[in-house]
């Protein structure tokens, strides 16, 4: 038997309290979740029983694909554009500059507020929000532009709005973990900018890297409320599905099933996202020699 | 300068912001030699390696680099490589991939880069170790990697980062004789910066000495050893005894010093000194011939080059024997070779403590 | 050119709340340029609306507790994980994650199935649980580095100087490590007064700020959210700067006193 020394006993006290939190708060609800998802509903009221029917109904129906498809579309296309977009800034804050600033002046804008980013946002894309009236105005347009608004456009552009602190976040703390000295040694060998970004910056803070995208894709993914306010007809989601079966519909059964079914969805895409960056050799690890 | 130089440096001058970090350096080192840059924290070696290298660039002054002037080429065009000090080897490749990195970028072969890779390895004697993964390394065999890594590239000339500073003393030991060896094999320029007086004295043909961004002395370690310029080189390698005195009399060949109750004779060295100028005099503990008073090694009488005291601490050091004597004048060393009897002074004894003229330097700084 | 892109980038995300901050002040109702006057009539509307000022309460209130909470079961976590090691360690630290990697959408239904099976009504009780759980890795996260960083041998050391087990904590570990338990309990504060998604499943019939201004803006659009968004928005900001200051200045204090003693 494993023998416990004293300061981990201790160490087991001290995290009791919130281990019992969760435990109470987060694992049994989300077993109870999926214990729901075999239940049935009827009139409002879950009957405890053992059915494959939620799982069947919704995997048989094209609306579902077509809103699950749409769920990752979001996802996928947040966590592209927050990574991207937010890689330079990151490096920038590690390796150009000293002291934190710049690095507390993005991250404060993480606490400007959900909904208000999707209100002003809406304010500016719509018909008659500021981008179309301003271009208007200026004689550069005659008819206002439809598509800011109400589309999977206006869907991702809000959610990267949202995500991007979140995701400099993430990069930066992966980047410091890549001391200079490493990007020094390299330069030294006789590497370029370039060469140190993809042969050493990159594979060492691979972590970090696919822990921002997959965050910052988890998050999107499920999303709904920017869809339902943002999306359109065309960009509802998976989420805003499963979202009414537990706020008006009723049917917790069925909003049980989709969600785990979304889950699935989730690991797929991660286990080929990293099967991707295996393929593209930027996976560390790789012996390049025989 | 002269021509067999490799490196040359004028006049550089390093600043960062208000704080001057180098003043006016020059500098000039030749061809296959081991020149160690030694200094206590903060005199600047590390900068000035890293101006050599490329990280830092001077705010006045140039390097060059087989003639040809560096000042303005960034690191990875320097035909320069360097072993940093906590080694920056890349976690996420594996041995031999580490040592090809900088083959890699040159567009290597496959065959040439694995005949140059097993070779290094060969050389720092890891043959075996290609495949292994850096976490796997010992602290002496990382160090080894980083070297073989640098090497590789054949580069003009190698600078090493306080290489040694992690490593436990028995495996530094190791490595010095390590470092020599390979600095003979393959006779490159090696560029070494320490704090560490043993590493530089046992590795290096030549020492540079700094101290607060200026450079002390230049010399061999045996020059810098037996000959230092200032106090700061006496103190700074190995122990010494500084006495304080004032010049009382000088004539063509020797200088006469007043310290404490008596007079001390020492060669004239070519300073030029006044009557009456407060000097020092250098005197290495094992240089110093002590015996009980009551026998008597000197000739009696002669009140020269000599101090009386009492012995006021014995360290026993194994091979060797640390005495503290207090003098009227300050308190001395001395050190011997334990005697194969055992025989030792004790505390307390009366001793006098007596050295040859030449066997003392004279210091005006 | 690297620097113009990243001040770009700071641009973007501070430009939409800037153009909803400057239309709070917008005399006409109009969202959209000339602009034509500045006016605080917004405001004047918005602290007029009983149902903004109370879930405005209800958001502080749930928010202090949300903070109280989380800061106890957050401390002693970090306390507690710092001393365990190897697998138990890593399983706990994930398991601390677990809340927040998944959307809030699953958490939020999660909770509405286990306080109907309980027969919890939802109120802010049920809010608060659910701030608690979604704020609890941020806070652990915040507060475990520093932890770690602390060195065990220094709490050690007060025992053997004779401190109780207490003692040693109020006069050595707490000391050191309280300005970061306080920066992150007013990080829990901010990211509670936030939250939206989990909310909406798990909020009864009082509403929290958030949930007013959700409400508000599928009506119509119309100025006054402005107002509310400003002031929500405003709120949140300042405290996670008043934190950041309080932080900032404690470690210099503690800084300042280190150096005193060492010159004198």
């Amino acid at each position: 038997m494993m023998k416990i020394s004293r300061h981990e006993r201790m160490g087991l006290a001290l995290v009791a309290p919130s281990f019992l939190f969760l435990l109470v708060f987060f694992i049994v609800p989300a077993i109870l979740l999926f214990v729901c998802s075999f239940w049935m509903a009827q009139a409002f009221r879950l009957i405890p029983a053992f059915t494959l029917d939620n799982y069947a109904r919704a995997l048989s129906s094209t609306g579902f694909y077509f809103l699950t498809w749409n769920a990752l579309k979001n996802g996928l296309c947040t966590a592209i554009l927050t990574v991207a977009l937010s890689f330079p800034a990151a490096y920038f804050i590690v390796y150009r500059t000293r002291g934190n600033l710049l690095f507390y002046l993005i991250l404060v804008s993480w606490f400007s507020s959900y909904l208000v980013r999707i209100y002003a946002w809406r304010v500016i894309l719509g018909s008659n929000g500021l981008i179309n009236t301003t271009l208007m105005q200026l004689g550069l347009i005659s008819e206002p532009i439809e598509v800011l608004l109400f589309s999977p456009f206006a869907t991702i552009l809000t959610l990267t709005h949202i995500m991007l602190p979140f995701g400099l976040l993430l990069l930066v703390s992966a980047l410091r973990d890549v001391k200079k000295e490493y990007v020094e040694a390299a330069r030294d060998l006789g590497a370029s900018n370039a060469e140190v970004l993809t042969r050493v910056i990159l594979p060492m803070c691979y972590k970090g890297v696919v822990g921002a995208f997959m965050f910052t894709f988890v998050i999107s993914a499920g999303d709904f409320v920017t869809p339902q306010l943002l999306g359109g007809r065309d960009g509802m989601t998976t989420g805003i599905l499963i979202a009414n079966q537990f706020r008006t519909a009723g049917n917790w059964p069925f909003g049980a099933a989709m969600a785990f079914l979304m889950l699935v969805a989730f690991l797929i895409v991660y286990v080929a996202f990293v099967r991707l960056l295996d393929l593209l050799r930027l996976a560390p690890g790789r012996r390049f020699h025989d | 300068m002269s021509t067999s130089n490799i490196v040359e440096l004028y006049g550089v001058t390093k600043a960062f912001g208000a704080l001057t970090v180098l003043h006016d350096i020059d500098l000039g080192i030749r061809e296959g030699e081991i020149l160690t840059l030694l200094g206590p924290s903060g005199c600047g070696k590390t900068t000035l390696m890293r101006i050599i290298a490329g990280f830092e660039a001077t705010t006045h002054g140039r390097v060059t680099i087989k003639g040809a002037d560096v000042s303005y080429l960034p690191p990875d065009r320097r035909p320069v490589n360097m072993v940093f000090q906590r080694y920056a080897l890349f976690p996420h490749l594996d041995v031999f991939d580490n040592v090809a990195f900088g083959l890699r970028l040159k567009k290597w072969s496959k065959e040439r880069i694995r005949e140059a890779v097993q070779h290094m390895l060969h050389l720092v004697q890891l043959d075996e170790y290609g495949s292994r993964w850096i976490h796997e390394l010992s602290g002496g065999q990382a160090q080894r990697v980083a070297l073989a890594r640098a090497l590789v590239n054949s580069p003009s000339v190698l600078l090493l980062d306080e290489p040694l500073a992690a490593l436990d003393l028995k495996i530094r030991h190791h490595m010095l004789a390590e470092l020599k060896r390979i600095h003979q094999e393959t006779g490159t320029t090696f560029i070494y910066v320490t704090h560490d007086q043993d590493e530089a004295t046992i590795l290096s043909d030549r020492i540079v000495l700094m101290n607060k961004g200026r450079i002390e002395q230049i010399g061999t370690p045996e020059e810098m050893y037996a000959h230092p310029r200032s106090l700061f080189c006496a103190r700074f390698l190995g122990e010494t005894n500084i006495l304080s005195g004032a010049v009382s009399a000088t004539d063509s060949d020797t200088t006469y010093v007043s310290v404490g109750a008596g007079t001390a004779k020492v060669p004239a060295n070519g300073t030029a000194v006044l009557l009456g100028q407060s000097v020092s005099l250098a005197i290495r503990p094992e240089a110093l011939q002590v015996s009980r008073i009551g026998q008597g090694a000197g000739t009696p009488g002669e009140a020269e080059n000599m101090l009386e005291g009492v012995v006021e601490d014995v360290v026993f050091m194994g091979s060797r024997v640390l005495y503290s004597i207090r003098t009227p004048a300050e308190t001395i060393k001395y050190q011997e070779t334990r005697s194969v009897d055992g025989s030792m002074l004790a505390r307390g004894e009366r001793v006098r403590a007596s050295w040859r003229p030449d066997a003392a330097v004279l210091l005006t700084r | 050119m690297l620097r113009f892109y990243v001040w770009l980038y700071v641009a973007f995300l501070y430009a939409p709340i800037a153009i909803i901050t400057l239309f709070s002040f917008h005399s006409s109702p109009s969202l959209t340029f000339p602009f034509e006057g500045v006016s605080l009539r917004w405001y004047a509307k918005i602290f007029s609306d009983t149902t903004f000022l109370n879930s405005l309460w209800n958001s502080l209130i749930v928010g202090a507790s949300t903070a109280a909470i989380t800061t106890v079961l957050g401390s002693l976590t970090a306390l507690g994980l710092a001393r365990l090691k190897g697998r138990i360690q890593t399983v706990f630290g994930l398991l601390a994650f677990g809340p927040v990697a998944l959307p809030g959408l699953f958490l939020g239904i999660a909770l509405v199935m286990l306080f109907s099976q309980i027969g919890l009504q939802r109120s802010l009780v049920t809010v608060t649980i659910a701030h608690v759980l979604f704020t609890l890795p941020f806070f652990i996260e915040a507060v475990r580095s520093r932890i770690e960083y602390f060195d065990l041998s220094l709490e050690e050391a007060a025992r053997d100087l004779g401190a109780t087990p207490l003692q040693s904590f109020r006069l050595v570990t707490l000391p050191i490590i309280g300005p970061t338990i306080g920066g992150a309990a007013i990080l829990s504060f901010a990211l509670s007064f936030d939250e939206f998604i989990i909310t909406v499943f798990v909020s009864g019939n009082d509403t929290t700020l958030p949930l007013t201004i959700w409400s508000m803006m599928r009506r119509a659009v119309s100025p006054d959210i402005n107002a509310a968004s400003v002031i929500s928005l405003g709120l949140s900001i300042g405290m996670i700067l008043i934190g950041g200051l309080l932080v900032w200045y404690q470690r210099r204090l503690a800084l300042g006193a280190r150096a005193k003693d060492i010159e004198t």
